[in-house]
């Protein structure tokens, strides 16, 4: 009896904490997934989907990949031209993404990510999303990019 | 089970090896002898039947290892309740060993004894009912025919043997090739051929050869006939050989034919444009060239605030965004960036050169560099001037080349003032992305056999392309590479202008114009390595280093090299 009194007294306490209430809390937890779990988190609610679709949380998944050293490329510029490049989100889904399942699945990148190969991915992976982005410049939707096709990342297609 | 390769030659006798399923050995090249060593084994042959039997030795061990489909079927046949026929008495064994395992269906109403194609032998026999071998189509036609019917979709194609005994009598090899040509790939007989595919490719190569010197002879009438050979032997091959075969055996023809590509200049320039995307997209060659020029004329530009760059040959502008986002993300900040780009003229009048610039200061602005551009009309590159470029003192001068140098080799003279043009304007670095491969130099033979080798290699290298967009990109960069072998074949004097050198002959050019080699880093090896491995199907693909020039290559071949340079100090050797 007295038990069961507790566990009603308990269920009509508020909850004491929604992550909902908190967008930017949620922002930081969501910012620590990875590409796929973040995508899935977007599905959830229309609030999951706002926060996720947030730049900075790419930017922290994309900075955790290519965790560009102090000393590399500087910090504050490299937001600026990827912002202008078309986002985070986009250099996640059209080069950093597809660069990290192409070299995961071919192996051999446990003992090498070391800064050095960080720092190189880093590059080549803007190089890529320069080109890309040089790409949509003129078309508009008549032809599709192309040039990251060789990533096997399908744009909008499946 | 490895099956050793039968030859036969003249007098029917055999020579080489049968297969090592039975308890035989090597057999010498003697006739009458045949008999006995048989014998001494425990088989019983007639001499004048070797060539039969080891034919349909040959029969049996591809019915039997050939389709990996089939396999588990047949073993579990052989394994459970077959009749056990006494081997001594190979002719019958064989007979019915084929009896059995052809039961499946493969219907061949006509067979054929292709395999011993022979051609060092004039070939007037040859009918006439082979069809056009100009057509690179052809080879893909006739193939598809026979694919069609029969169930192995692998190399090896089996016969029925029925209709094989039926041509027992070990015939002169002249007339066996007569039949081939004349039945075999007619496209109304779906006939089912068998051809042992590897030693096929060998005989392939040897015929593209062979006419090759017979052009160099001025032997057309040879060279013509043999032609013919190509294209049958070249529909028995799979994927890369054939296609490289029929692109071959197209300059040939046109070659001995003189029949020059129609120069409508129009369609010719939009269409390499297109051809060139895909090749960008489908291999790693382009974007390799791309990322390590990029990388060494970045490094040269290290401290300047006003940058410079002449592109040789601007085309899409594709290597150029990399660049601008490198130099927008510099410690430092960004360089004011100009970009003289180069191109030859294009026939409808359309400002293709203004709409890349257009595109790369689009580009620039969005990224915030200081971006000026400009383009260069110019039928060839010996016409520029220094004054047309407008360099001025205070600003770091690069100079890209990728693949436009070896044009200029077909004019005697032409390269000489190019470069002394490149070092009036003292740039900080010239990059240079050439073919590795000596297409130049020798005889019209010599020149023929290396770039078999070479685009044999590129072809192989593409194979590895998969998916519905890929297989696209795949076959617009073969006729992208096709149309440099038909010049390197098909074309001479000022009409040849692929003609690739090799590193170390440009090295040696290149000194002696006074250029100094500037060595690439390190971190453009580990983006070119970086770059080759996210190519899927790509694991053939190698980065080298050349002292301090970098190549990329398909396996052990180097394909094509980057290389850069600087003007020597006066007083500095080459």
């Amino acid at each position: 009896m007295g038990e069961a009194e507790k566990h009603n007294v308990e269920q009509e306490k508020p909850c004491g904490y929604n992550i909902n209430d908190n967008a930017d809390l949620l922002a930081e937890i969501l910012a620590r997934l990875d590409g796929r779990s973040l995508c899935a988190a977007a599905c959830v609610c229309r609030l999951w989907g706002a926060v996720s679709r947030k730049d900075a949380v790419w930017e922290a998944l994309c900075n955790r990949h290519v965790s560009s050293s102090a000393t590399d490329s500087s910090f504050p510029g490299t937001r600026t031209v990827v912002a202008a490049l078309g986002g985070y989100r986009r250099l996640y889904r059209r080069c950093v993404g597809p660069m990290f399942d192409r070299l995961a699945s071919s192996g051999d990148h446990g003992p090498q990510s070391s800064a050095v190969a960080a720092a190189a991915a880093a590059r080549l992976s803007l190089s890529l999303f320069s080109i890309d982005c040089y790409e949509r410049l003129s078309v508009g939707g008549l032809q599709r990019p192309s040039s990251l096709l060789f990533l096997g990342s399908a744009v909008d297609v499946t | 089970m490895k099956t050793e390769h039968l030859e036969s030659c003249r007098g029917g006798g055999i020579g080489g090896f049968l297969p090592s399923k039975g308890k035989m050995m090597a057999m010498e090249e003697t006739d009458a002898g045949m008999d006995e060593q048989l014998a001494a084994l425990g088989y019983k042959v007639r001499a004048s039947d070797m060539a039969n039997v080891a034919q349909r030795l040959e029969q049996l061990d591809m019915a039997i290892g050939g389709s990996a489909a089939q396999d588990d079927a047949l073993l579990s046949h052989l394994a459970s309740d077959t009749v056990h026929y006494n081997p001594s008495d190979i002719s019958n064994w064989l007979e019915n060993m084929l009896s059995e395992l052809n039961a499946p269906p493969i219907p061949a109403p006509t067979a054929t004894h292709p395999k011993s194609i022979s051609f060092d032998f004039p070939s007037e026999n040859l009918s006439s009912s082979v069809p056009n071998p100009f057509d690179p189509d052809y080879c893909l036609r006739s193939d598809y025919q026979v694919e069609g019917r029969s169930r192995n979709r692998k190399r090896m194609r089996t016969s029925s043997s029925s209709s094989s005994t039926s041509r027992t009598a070990a015939p002169a090899i002249e007339s066996i090739s007569a039949v081939v040509a004349a039945t075999e790939v007619s496209s109304t007989n779906p006939v089912v051929v068998m051809v042992d595919s590897q030693e096929a490719g060998i005989r392939l190569v040897h015929a593209l050869l062979a006419c090759a010197e017979a052009v160099q002879q001025e032997n057309y009438k040879a060279a013509d006939a043999i032609l013919k050979q190509i294209s049958i032997l070249a529909s028995s091959q799979a994927g890369a050989m054939r296609k490289v075969a029929g692109y071959f055996a197209e300059a040939l023809a046109r070659r001995i034919y003189r029949l020059h590509p129609t120069q409508d200049s129009f369609f010719d320039s939009a269409f390499s444009d297109i051809l060139e995307m895909h090749f960008y997209e489908s291999c790693p060659y382009l974007k390799f060239a791309h990322f390590t020029a990029n990388q060494a004329i970045l490094e040269a530009f290290s401290g300047f605030r006003r940058v410079h760059v002449i592109d040789f040959g601007i085309k899409q502008g594709m290597q150029w965004p990399a660049l601008m986002q490198a130099l927008a993300l510099r410690p430092g900040g960004p360089p004011s960036f100009r970009l003289t780009g180069i191109s030859p003229p294009s026939p409808d009048n359309s400002n293709a050169l203004q709409q890349v610039g257009w595109k790369l200061a689009q580009l620039a602005d969005t990224i915030h560099v200081n971006f000026e551009y400009r383009g260069l009309v110019a039928n060839n590159l010996v016409d520029l001037e220094p004054f047309m470029l407008e360099s001025d003192e205070s600003e770091a001068v690069a100079i890209n080349s990728v693949f436009e140098l070896h044009n200029l080799l077909a004019r005697p003279g032409a390269i000489e003032i190019l470069l002394s043009t490149v070092r009036s304007l003292r740039p900080r670095i010239m990059t240079v992305v050439e073919q590795e491969a000596n297409h130049n130099a020798g005889s019209f033979l010599e020149r023929f056999t290396e770039s078999l080798h070479y685009y044999s290699t590129m072809f192989d290298s593409l194979e590895g392309v998969a998916g519905g967009e890929g297989q696209q990109d795949q076959v617009m960069s073969e006729v992208f590479l096709g149309r440099q072998i038909c010049n390197v074949v098909a074309c001479e004097g000022p009409e040849r202008t692929e003609r690739h050198e090799t590193l170390a002959q440009w090295r040696v050019r290149m000194n002696g114009a006074g250029m100094r080699p500037v060595n690439l880093g390190s971190n453009a090896f580990k983006q070119a390595s970086m770059l080759l491995a996210l190519f899927a199907g790509g694991d053939g693909y190698r980065v080298e280093e050349n002292e301090g020039c970098l190549t990329l290559g398909w396996h052990t071949r180097p394909l094509i090299a980057t290389s850069a340079w600087c003007v020597a100090a006066a007083g500095e050797s080459g």
